[in-house]
């Protein structure tokens, strides 16, 4: 009797010994900011000035002409795609400097996306900061240019424990702005 | 960690019986999990909304009388069990050594299975749409932004609310449903070169299992965190660290420190089979000229390693991929026309073996000649250190698995005048080499002679000691059964 209430145990310890990794693993706290701490984010969406400056539409159209003259006279002409794609589409990175009360948050160049470095550069990151009215600096190049910034912002701006404040490009309007909570 | 093993099965062993041992049956409770997801996950897509995501998953836990917060327990916690029987399977195998040679396929398709459940439960965490979410689905793109196959960035998605479109979750749905056809797919590949693969628990380990899940599901809730808010910050929540483990690091290093230690740790698991090599056993061939076709080899044989010729001047004769062959020498034991070549061990060695040591043992009083599968341990010593004179008439037969006992060998040695025979194999549903302990009975019914059956016993056992060894001898005079006598 004793050796099967003995058994019994053991089974149910045998069981509940999985139980209980899974219970404690299937829910652990983990801190990922300190609450008291508030958070920059930078979040731009921007796309450089082309490293050749050229004109797209004029060499479509030199070459369309080039094409109606040829079949006219010949009646059979090849489209030479090739010229099409002489220019480059590359796009210069884009450069930016964050600063938080002067203190430098990050400062780097981002690459355009794609295989041909021809969209947008993304630039993304989230710096935690104390609490309180820091002056937001950021400083952003898109020209390629080495020494001059083409869009700079600064601002006094109020962060509270536990919130979020964002850096973002107005595409429209061309300004860097930091987006308030609602 | 061969010891720490062997101590733990024992252990379990001792208190549910080999047979309900569930270390036994890993895998088979891994597909178990499977089955439990997919029942609840269908129940869950119900009602799950896209439009609405963290809304629809609060109503389903709280507005449904407890049954949507049972289902959604049961989808929460079978994933979790999922994850950690895979991982005890993994570990389990690795220590035995059972992942090199013929057996590597299952092994790197058992690695990728895992990789494609771990993604399929990281989206899973997407559609809450709680904070916990929000945190996932900001850090997975962090590292997928890494890679440059997306023309946008990921992250800036969820740089402010209204960015976070249906889109994401019809996305996050759509491969949370397809991942799991993939998973399916693996583990098919998994046992595909495994045959009767053992993909059904016996029943009590399944009732246990169901009640552990539903007791988790009732007593310990899933619920919802607040829901996502990306203008807040989101400082301590509890994660799922058989999901989620790799996201404080996320956090905290940069994506590529991220994909590094992601493809360095994949790679080695994967690579196991490669950086712990060991000489490859000789495999087995057939003699064509013995070989009538019977097929009960290819039958036998537990990793699909033999095939019947279709074609040829052989054709209906046996042929072994060596490539498959994990020379356990089952095949041995299969055949009654002495049709397989096994080189570690050649069918005229035995029976010279057999002939040496009952003939060798006098007339002394009965022999008992045992034939026992190596990998028993405490083997060796049991039988070296046990100085009775009991011992003195019993002899030791070694073979790579206790399935290698061929019916002629024991029909030989009791015609030799041996007076019993005893075979030890593997515990019951921990065959080293999967079914060859499985297959002892019908050895001894093989024999011709069915008076020889009842001097021939078979024990099924993990570990012998001296102690043991002379229990079983003293068990064949006097005519008792034991525990894990079959």
């Amino acid at each position: 009797m004793f050796k099967k209430a003995l058994k019994c145990l053991a089974a149910v310890i045998a069981l509940a010994a999985p139980l209980a990794v899974v219970l404690f693993f299937s829910e652990s706290d983990y801190g990922f900011y300190d609450p008291q701490s508030a958070v920059l984010k930078l979040s731009i969406k921007h796309a450089g000035h082309r490293t050749v400056e050229c004109d797209d539409m004029q060499i479509l159209k030199e070459e369309a002409e080039r094409y109606r003259a040829m079949i006219k006279d010949t009646k059979s002409a090849k489209m030479k795609l090739k010229k099409l794609g002489s220019c480059s589409r590359g796009r210069n990175p884009v450069y930016v400097e964050l600063y938080a009360d002067e203190r430098l948050l990050v400062s780097g160049s981002f690459e355009a996306g794609g295989w041909t470095k021809d969209g947008a550069s993304f630039i993304y990151g989230k710096y935690p900061i104390a609490p309180g009215k820091r002056r937001v600096v950021v400083k952003m190049r898109d020209s390629g240019q080495s020494d001059a910034f083409d869009y700079s912002f600064s601002k006094e701006v109020e962060f509270e424990a536990g919130r979020l404040r964002v850096v973002k490009f107005d595409e429209t309007g061309k300004k860097i702005f930091v987006q308030q909570a609602p | 960690m061969q010891r720490a093993l062997d101590a733990l099965e024992n252990l379990i062993d001792e208190t549910l019986s080999p047979r309900y041992n569930p270390l036994y049956c890993l895998g088979a409770i891994c597909v178990f999990f499977l089955w439990v997801l997919l029942v609840s996950g269908v129940y869950l897509f119900v009602f799950y909304k896209i439009g609405s995501p963290y809304e629809s998953v609060k109503t389903i836990t709280e507005n449904q009388w407890m049954i949507g917060a049972f289902f959604r327990g049961m989808h929460r916690y079978s994933a979790d069990g999922l994850v950690f029987f895979a991982l005890l399977h993994l570990s389990r195998e690795f220590i035995r050594g059972r992942f090199r040679h013929g057996r590597w396929t299952q092994w790197v398709t058992g690695v990728l299975t895992l990789g494609v459940i771990w993604t399929t439960g990281v989206i899973g965490y997407w559609m809450v749409w709680d904070q916990r979410s929000q945190l996932v689905a900001e850090l997975s793109s962090k590292l997928l932004d890494y890679l440059p196959i997306f023309g946008e960035s990921l992250s800036i998605a969820f740089t402010t609310p209204e960015l976070v479109t249906n889109l994401f979750f019809l996305i996050a749905l759509f491969l949370h449903l397809t991942l799991p056809v993939l998973l399916f797919i693996f583990i098919w590949l998994h046992v595909m070169r495994v045959t009767k693969p053992r993909i059904h628990p016996p029943r009590p380990v399944y009732a246990g299992v169901a009640v552990s899940l539903a007791f988790m599901a009732v007593f310990a809730p899933v619920k919802s965190l607040l829901p996502a808010n990306t203008d807040k910050i989101i400082s301590v929540i509890g994660i799922d660290w058989f999901y989620l483990f790799i996201y404080p690091m996320l956090n905290s290093a940069p994506a590529w420190l991220s994909w590094l230690t992601i493809s360095a740790s994949t790679a080695v698991l994967i690579a196991v089979p490669w950086i712990f090599p060991k000489k490859r056993p000789a495999p087995a061939a057939i003699k064509t000229e013995n070989c009538s076709g019977c097929a009960v080899c290819r039958e036998e044989c537990p990793y699909s390693a033999i095939f019947i010729r279709p074609s040829g001047p052989d054709a209906g004769t046996a042929e072994v991929i060596p490539s498959r062959c994990a020379s356990c020498g089952i095949c041995v034991g299969s055949c009654a026309f002495n049709a397989v070549d096994f080189p570690i061990k050649r069918h005229e060695d035995i029976m010279a073996e057999i002939s040496a040591k009952v003939l060798g043992a006098g007339n002394k009083g009965p022999f008992k000649l045992f034939f026992a599968c190596s990998h028993i341990s405490g083997l060796d010593h049991a039988f070296a250190g046990h100085a009775g004179p009991d011992m003195r008439q019993a002899g030791l037969i070694k073979l790579p698995c206790a399935g290698m006992v061929n019916a002629g060998w024991i029909e030989y040695a009791l015609k030799l005048g041996a007076g019993n025979v005893v075979i030890l194999g593997c515990k019951e549903g921990a065959g080293w080499y999967r079914t060859g302990n499985t297959l002892l009975s019908e050895r001894v019914a093989m024999l011709s002679d069915k008076d020889n059956a009842s001097r021939v016993s078979v024990h099924l056992t993990s570990r012998l000691t001296e102690k043991t060894l002379h229990e079983r001898i003293s068990a064949v005079n006097e005519g008792v059964r034991l525990t894990g006598d079959v």
